[in-house]
């Protein structure tokens, strides 16, 4: 696995703007993004601004998201992000696509496996990412929406009421019964 | 799709995307989009619920139909759980019924339709009753039980503020809901279990925690046992009302020791306890004897079908005196006989106020005794309800008239089947009531064995103003009714005759003319025909309100012709059920008119 060609911090894109390292928890992928693509994230946000202008330099390290969803993770916040550079206005300026085109990019974006579904919600959970955030979690509930209690079981492969740490836990709980 | 397709398909759209994503496919060699038909797919792993709760939460945050999210409440406790955690800002069919009545009532309840019905409301908090009523065959369907004690548990820990909990016929409940609900309702005052599994364990941790316990009502339960009397006596000091049924563990011994160590008790039931032989063990009631009399609060006894309880003449050994006792029922009870019955009304000089009594199959050896029974509360009786009483042997011929005295409130006498009876206490009401309101007489004497009942029960009508009379008895004949009509005369407002095969509807010209203020008359089962209806409406009621007409053989459809052609202003419902010349057509026509049961 090589590192990543262009992975120098600061290294410009052709259009000059500034860009972020990102790290996977395992450490085996390194992503190089605009700097605006990588603030849709709200944590990411906030670890720039605690860590400072230095930081960037070895990369942002994500703990809690693996190389595979953070890839696709990046793939979503490139193609939302704002066309400007600047990363106050990131919010205010809109996205460099249409609409219509963003709105396919995302019907396709999610017509994946549920193992990755599930990645894709944890990952913008823990993220911040809203836009993402809505998107999966919206998809999983146009899923469960109209059907019975046993189809939304069947779809999502649920088994059944107690496990037997739930078990445990209830007989440790009226321990002073017993 | 085949699978192939869509990979391509996805490839494609990879390798337009990666420009943005510049160094991504690059570097991570392990990535790789999966297949999109995921709608279709069924995964063997339970792979949501390993999500964090908020994710899932934030999932359920986009079902906004109430239908879904209480589909989603169904699916798993988990989900359940996270969905009573979260506040709906929607009203669903569950929160406008609550909001007027702050209960939840289900029939035929099981663990889905609960967890639904909980998710459904908006205030939980604001629920104070839980009724669950499961269908007795239905509580375990293919071994697995549709109601459970996790349900139990959902549902407490979600309504905090639960004040009564019902529970009936839910076999498939354990002991752990008892204590699962001494646990999450502290609140709790009432409590109802029947047929339902509870023990001597649940019920004394019941008795513990929920200190505002004032309401408990145990039928059904084969395992509770002394210990539990003992426990509510030790804990449950608020207790103000308890009915035990059908505990065959608890016997006599046991209910005396509550009735000595709970002060406080209001009211005791009794039903179906004490079904075999039971012996006081005096060893242990000795210690009674160092105390005075005991003052008791008890003011409603209620004793139902207890063979085994023996002469409540232990109340007397016991020394525990019943002052404030106001009601009492003694339904079946053959242990108990006239001196319990005394015991427990005092004595002359101080007797109980009594206000009501109900005296089912009891037997009284002597007409003294009941006379004694009678002088001793009748200066507060109000309602006197007896259903096959009967004298012993010694039947008397003659009323000592010494013995009887004034009963200025009885208002309400209903006797059933006592014909043998009935003369003599019909006599002794004559000479004692004035203030007589109510009268039901079921089963009256054949007019051999009584000759002078028609001129006893008229004297009575005659000397109260009594309103409600209801007769039924084969040896009633249209000249008792005249006899009712012309000695009620205008105070009579409720007429009931039914189950008369004597009665032929010869009557009617009395009842019109004497009975104007008639509210509601009922002819059930009675040999009247239409042509005498319309003689007795020839110049209607201007207040009467209801008709029944049930069971009617000659009873045809002109009734309704007649009664919509009489002055009947007043008239609202009509109930022609089980009339077999009557139909269904001729019901329908006149619906808009009253309301006619059919």
């Amino acid at each position: 696995m090589a590192a990543a060609a262009d992975s120098s911090g600061d290294g410009g894109t052709s259009s000059g703007e500034k860009t972020i390292v990102l790290v996977s928890s395992d450490n085996s992928a390194r992503f190089e993004v605009r700097e605006a693509a990588a603030l849709l994230s709200q944590t990411v946000r906030r670890m720039i601004d605690e860590a400072g202008a230095d930081a960037s330099g070895d990369g942002i390290t994500l703990p809690d998201v693996d190389a595979k969803t953070l890839a696709k993770v990046l793939e979503y916040c490139n193609k939302h992000a704002p066309a400007s550079s600047s990363s106050s206005a990131a919010e205010a300026a809109p996205p460099a696509e249409g609409e219509e085109d963003l709105e396919r990019f995302d019907r396709e974006f999610v017509r994946v496996d549920m193992g990755t579904l599930y990645s894709l919600v944890t990952a913008a959970s823990y993220l911040k990412i809203e836009g993402l955030l809505n998107l999966t979690c919206q998809t999983i509930a146009d899923m469960i929406k109209g059907k019975t209690p046993e189809q939304i079981r069947k779809t999502l492969g649920i088994t059944s009421e107690f496990t037997p740490e739930e078990e445990d836990e209830v007989r440790r709980e009226n321990a002073w019964a017993f | 799709m085949p699978p192939n397709l869509i990979e391509i398909v996805c490839m494609a759209g990879n390798m337009r995307q990666s420009s943005c994503l510049r160094t991504a496919y690059e570097s991570c060699n392990n990535v790789r989009l999966g297949y999109s038909n995921y709608q279709s797919r069924i995964l063997p792993q339970d792979l949501i619920n390993e999500l964090p709760e908020a994710c899932i939460a934030e999932i359920f945050r986009h079902v906004e139909n109430p239908e879904d999210r209480q589909s989603c409440a169904s699916v798993c406790w988990r989900w359940a759980n996270i969905l009573v955690s979260q506040r709906p800002n929607f009203w669903g069919p569950f929160s406008v019924h609550q909001a007027v009545h702050p209960c939840l009532h289900l029939s035929n309840a099981d663990d889905i339709k609960l967890a639904a019905a909980v998710v459904d409301m908006c205030a939980r908090d604001v629920v104070t009753d839980l009724d669950l009523h499961c269908a007795p065959c239905g509580a375990v369907v293919d071994g697995v039980p549709r109601l459970t004690d996790s349900a139990i548990r959902f549902v407490t820990s979600a309504c905090r503020n639960l004040k009564s909990v019902c529970l009936v016929d839910c076999v498939s409940l354990t002991d752990k809901a008892a204590r699962i609900i001494a646990s999450n309702c502290p609140a709790l005052e009432n409590l109802v279990m029947l047929q339902s599994s509870i023990s001597d364990d649940g019920l004394s941790q019941v008795a513990k925690q929920c200190r505002n316990l004032k309401f408990l009502h145990i039928e059904g339960c084969l395992s509770i046992t002394e210990a539990s009397l003992r426990a509510l006596v030790q804990y449950a000091k608020r207790l103000e009302s308890l009915t035990l049924g059908s505990c065959p563990q608890i016997g006599q011994d046991a209910i005396l020791s509550l009735l000595m160590n709970q002060p406080y008790l209001g009211k005791l039931e009794l039903k179906g306890m004490m079904t075999g032989e039971s012996h006081i063990n005096f060893a242990r009631q000795s210690s009674a004897l160092h105390q005075l009399c005991l003052f008791r609060q008890l003011s409603s006894l209620i004793l139902v079908k207890c063979p085994g309880l023996r002469n409540l003449g232990m109340l007397n050994f016991a020394r525990i005196h019943f002052r404030l006792l106001r009601h009492l029922v003694i339904d079946d009870c053959r242990g108990v006989t006239e001196l319990g019955l005394k015991w427990l009304l005092g004595n002359a000089m101080n007797p109980t106020k009594l206000k009501t009594i109900k005296l089912v199959r009891f037997l009284f050896f002597t007409y003294k005794a009941a006379i004694e029974v009678m002088s001793l509360i009748s200066s507060t009786i109000e309602s006197m309800i007896m259903d096959s009483c009967d004298f012993g042997m010694m039947m008397p011929h003659y009323l000592d008239e010494a013995v009887a005295c004034e009963c200025p409130k009885l208002k309400v006498i209903s006797m059933e089947h006592c014909e043998r009876t009935m003369e003599l206490f019909l006599l002794w009401v004559n000479m004692a009531c004035r203030g007589l309101k109510k009268l039901r007489l079921v089963g009256f004497p054949a007019r051999g064995q009584a000759s002078h009942m028609e001129h006893i029960l008229s004297g009575i009508l005659h000397s109260n103003g009594i309103t409600k009379v209801e007769l039924q008895s084969y040896h009633l004949t249209d000249r008792h009714v005249c006899i009712v009509a012309q000695s009620c005369q205008g105070a009579l407002q409720e007429l009931i005759l039914g189950e008369c095969p004597n009665i032929r509807g010869n009557f009617v010209v009395h009842l019109r003319e004497s009975c104007r203020n008639l509210i509601k008359l009922t002819l059930n089962h009675i040999q009247i025909s239409d042509v005498q209806i319309r003689i007795l409406m020839l110049v209607g009621f201007h207040q009467l309100e209801e008709f029944n007409l049930m069971e009617c053989p000659l009873i045809t459809d002109r009734i309704l012709a007649i009664l919509h052609a009489s002055t009947l202003p007043n008239l609202k419902r009509i109930n022609l059920s089980d009339c077999p010349n009557v139909t269904q057509e001729a019901v329908d026509i006149y619906q808009r008119r009253w309301e006619i049961e059919y």
